[in-house]
This record gives structure tokens, sequence and C-alpha cells, in this order.
């Protein structure tokens, strides 16, 4: 058990969890610009306070189901780099999460799940996804 | 110069004498003897006596003659021939019978020529009579039959007379049935009339309250399109309440970020963000069941609605089936007013005719006895035709008798020969 508080939202029917420190902001769906040459799971560039983010869909990157319109973005503020996820909805702040099984890696960025009331919530952690996709666009 | 017989004789004997008296002188003068002279003077005398009795008697003995021939033809029957006496110097009685023998004969034929003409026109018309007569018997004999018939069909007449007398009188009896059942037909009518005219009220009055209630119906669906527009502009608040309620929610949720990433500091605005949260949240699901309701309440009230422009169309159906029942009503009215008037006319009319048939059953009466006269009359005429059949008979036997009559009478004149070339009769 952590003391921990996790930004859980939902990409299409699973649900992923954030720490809170994690996150710098939680923003509507703003205008993107299309970025050349990116894989499919960039969206594109927001505008975010006048600096530009790259937008990352969480469904594309995650095989899932893409949206078609909406969703949520959340900013992520690392030490070296800022990146925005897209996501269907935010489900809330959430504390008391239990650390549960390893998972396999599937899923860029996700190595443990928590379980709490709801169910079992994958783990996203951003240094590892970063790690993840700067990997994958190197190589 | 005309002598008569008598004359004629004494001149002769005159001669004669005279002749016997200056014979014996003349022959005296011829010179013969006595004895000669003297049976000469009587040779002379008596031949001069023959030759002027000869020469006397000679016309007079032919005419004689010639009417005795005249006469024998005539009793032969022979009437062609006239007694020719030849013309004399001297003519006598003998012409004047001979003239009378051919004027009689003349009579005699043209009195024959008469008989027979007569005869024979008589005959004619006795049998023309007795072929009249017998056509008129046959004919009386028909027209005996045909008056017998007539006389039957007079009876059957009279017969028939009386049923008809009887149907008639039935008759009048039905049609009196007739007018009684136009009259309770009339009154009939002027009741359907009246209850026509309430049903014409009704409907009238039924008209004006579904006008009134469709009246109602579209200021109710006016105010439930303005309750419409105005749960819109409630569910419109309702979702703007909504996104404020996930802006608020989204804000606190960064209020709580912005709280977690001030460390220990901002564990007392977290809780107010949570808290803020919790109230966005609330709002928003209050919100989310507000714009629940709201659908909730537009599709209740699109089915009251609908229901309403339903109700409206059948109250407009049915408002226009009033009208046609209150026009029905009225044709109803005017229908029945005719009936009644027709009624009323049926019941004039009947009226009329049991009188025109009682006064048919008086002329039927009438007819029956003058059927009966009639019927009595044919009788007695076919008893006179009878009756005349049998003098018809008499009358051909006796224009039969009266041809045979002329029959004989021409056979008795045939014996007459009148014209030469006639063959002789025997």
């Amino acid at each position: 058990m952590t003391d921990g508080r996790y930004l859980v939202f939902a990409v299409t029917d699973q649900k992923y969890a954030l720490a809170v420190e994690d996150v710098a902001e939680i923003m509507n769906l703003p205008a993107l610009y299309p970025l050349p040459k990116a894989p499919a799971y960039y969206r594109g560039l927001m505008n975010c306070h006048g600096r530009p983010i790259p937008v990352l869909d969480l469904a594309t990157l995650y095989k899932r189901v893409p949206l078609d319109k909406g969703g949520k973005i959340l900013v992520l503020e690392g030490k070296t780099v800022t990146l925005a996820l897209l996501v269907q909805r935010v489900i809330g702040i959430v504390s008391g999460l239990h650390s549960a099984d390893q998972e396999d890696g599937g899923d860029y960025g996700v190595e443990t799940s928590l379980s709490g009331d709801d169910g079992t919530i994958r783990l996203i952690e951003p240094e590892k996804l970063l790690e993840r996709l700067e990997a994958e666009i190197n190589g | 110069m005309r002598i008569q017989i008598g004359y004629k004789f004494i001149l002769g004997f005159v001669l004669v004498v005279a002749a016997v008296a200056f014979s014996p002188e003349v022959v005296r003068r011829l010179g013969y003897s006595e004895e000669i002279t003297k049976v000469l003077a009587y040779v002379v005398a008596l031949t001069i006596g023959l030759i002027l009795g000869w020469i006397f008697s000679r016309t007079f003995t032919r005419n004689i003659s010639l009417l005795t021939e005249s006469a024998e033809f005539i009793s032969r029957g022979d009437l062609t021939r006239n007694a020719v006496i030849g013309a004399s110097r001297f003519p006598d009685e003998t012409c004047d019978i001979g003239c009378s023998i051919n004027r009689m004969v003349e009579s005699l034929r043209e009195l024959v020529r008469r008989i027979r003409e007569t005869a024979e026109k008589v005959s004619i018309s006795a049998k023309t009579l007795s072929s009249s007569a017998q056509e008129i018997n046959v004919s009386g004999e028909e027209v005996v039959h045909a008056m017998e018939q007539i006389s039957r069909g007079a009876e059957n007449q009279a017969e028939m007379a009386g049923k008809s007398s009887r149907i008639i009188h039935d008759m009048a009896i039905s049609i009196e049935l007739v007018a009684k059942r136009a009259r309770e037909a009339s009154s009939a009518a002027r009741e359907t009339s009246s209850a026509a005219l309430r049903g014409k009220e009704l409907a009238n009055d039924s008209l004006e309250r579904m006008k009134s209630i469709l009246e109602n119906v579209d200021a109710a669906g006016r105010q439930f399109m303005e309750f419409t527009e105005k749960l819109q502009r409630v569910g419109k608040i309702a979702d703007f309440i909504g996104e404020i309620a996930r802006q608020t929610n989204m804000l606190a949720l960064n209020a709580s970020i912005e709280a977690a990433r001030a460390g220990e500091y901002g564990k007392g605005f977290a809780v107010v963000a949570d808290e803020v949260r919790k109230l966005a949240d609330g709002t928003g699901k209050s919100a989310e069941d507000i714009i629940q309701l709201i659908h909730a309440i537009r599709e209740e009230s699109r089915l009251v609605q609908h229901a309403i422009v339903e109700s409206s169309k059948h109250i407009n159906e049915g408002r226009k089936n009033v009208d046609v029942t209150a026009a029905s009503f009225q044709d109803i009215v005017q229908t029945v007013l005719e009936t009644e008037r027709k009624a009323n006319s049926i019941a004039d009319l009947s009226h009329i005719q049991t009188e025109g048939a009682g006064k048919m059953v008086q002329a039927v009466d009438e007819f029956a006895k003058m059927a009966r006269d009639n019927a009595a009359s044919t009788e007695e005429v076919s008893s006179a035709t009878e009756q005349q059949a049998v003098a018809m008979q008499e009358m051909t036997r006796a224009a039969q008798e009266l041809a045979g009559l002329s029959d004989t009478l021409l056979r008795s004149v045939e014996c007459f020969t009148i014209s030469a070339d006639e063959p002789p009769q025997p």
C-alpha cells in the first residue's frame, strides 16, 4: 500500500493511473497541428500556454480503439521533456491504491498495476514511457 | 182504188152476164149456122165467164191462201213471217186482214220477246233471290250462333261484372286502410320531424361544443409548444450547468494536482479542491439528471403533443362528422316533411279513390244490369233470328218455285219463234 495519490483516467475500457506529481494540468482537447513524418500515435502539436507540446494518443499507442472526438489532455511535466497524453475521460484523483501484479510490458510505460475498490488500474510511469518511445524512435 | 169483195163479185157477175148477153150477137156476126152459132155462143159465153171468173177470183184466192198460210205459221208458233199480200190496183178486205195479221204477229212477237226477257229476268232474279235467301239463311244461322255466343258472353259479362263489383268493393276497403296507414305515416313522419329537429339542435350544440374543445385543444397545443420551448431552454441551461460542472471538476482536478505539487503546504488546499470537485461532480450529476429528466419529459411531451395532434385531428374529423350529421338531420327534416306531405297527399287521394271506388261499384252494378239486359235482348234477338231463318227458308222455297214457274213460262213461250235465225222449237 502507498500513500500516493493518483489521477485515474480511462482509455476505452481500460483504466490507467498517473501519479499526481507527474501531471501538470488537465485540459480540454484544443486545436491540434499535425506533425509530419511522426508515428500515428502522435496526434500533433498543441499550444499549451504558448508552448508547443506533442500530444500522444494512448488509444492508438496501446492498440485500442481510437477516439473519434473529445477526450481530455493530460499535460505531463517532466524533468527534461513536456508531453501531453490524449485520454478518453478523467475519472478523478484516487488515493489508497494497492500495488498489485507486475505487468508484462505490453503497454508502453506500464510495468505495474494497482488495485482498488473499482478493480485493477494500470500505472503509467512517464519516464519509462519516454524511454520506450525514444527507444522506438531511435531504433 | 179500194173495192170491197162484194162489189167485186157483183161486178164480175155483171160482166159475166154481159158477156153471156152479148156473146151470141158477136158470134152471130161470124156467120155460122144457127146451131153452130148457138153452141159457139154458149161456149164463148162460158169461156168468157170462166176467164172473167178466174180473173176476178185469182187475187182473192191468192190472198186468202197467203192469209191461211200465215195463220198456219202463227198457229205453229212461227212469228218470223209476215203475211205478204201482193200489191193490187184494187185492194180489198184481204189486204186489211193481212195488215191486221201482220200487226197481230208483230204484237205477239213483242209479247213473246217481253215474256221471254221477263221470264229470264224473273228466273235470274228468282235464282239470285234463292241464292241470297240461302246466304241470308246461312248468315242467319251464323247470326243465331253469334247471338248465342253473345248471349253466353253477356251472361259471363254479368257474372264478371258482379265479381268486379265485389273486387272493387274489397279494393275500396283496402284503399281506406291505405288512407288510414297514410295518416298514421304522416303522424309518424311529424314525430320523426320533431325528433330530427331535436337531433339537429343537439348536433349543432355538439358542434359548438366540439369547436370549443378544438379551440381549447389548440390553445393547449400552443401552450404545450411554449412549454416545450421553455423545456428546451431549461435543457440548454442544464447543459450549461453540466458544462460548468465539468469545467469546475476539471479546475478542481487541476487544483488538486497543484495542491499535490505544493506538497505539505497544499494539503488544506487539496481538501478544498477535493470538496469543490465533489460539488462539481454532484452538480454535474444533478445537471445530468436534469438533462435526462428533460429528455424524458421531452419524450413524454412529444407523445403528449402527438396525442394532442391526433386528438385535434380526431376532433376535427368529429366536427366534420357532426357537420355531416347536422346536414343529415337537416336532410332528414326535409325528407320527413316531404314524406309527411306525400303521406297527407296519399290520404287525400285514397279518400278520393274510395269515393271513386264507390261510384265504380255503382257503375259496375249498372253495367252488370245492362249485361243481364243485353243477355235477355240477345236471346230475343236470337229467337227473332231463328224465326227470320225459317222465313228465309220459306222465301228460298218460294224463290225456287218462282224460278220453276219462270222456267215453265220460258218453256211455254219457247214454242214461239220470233227471229229467223232461231232454231225451230218442237
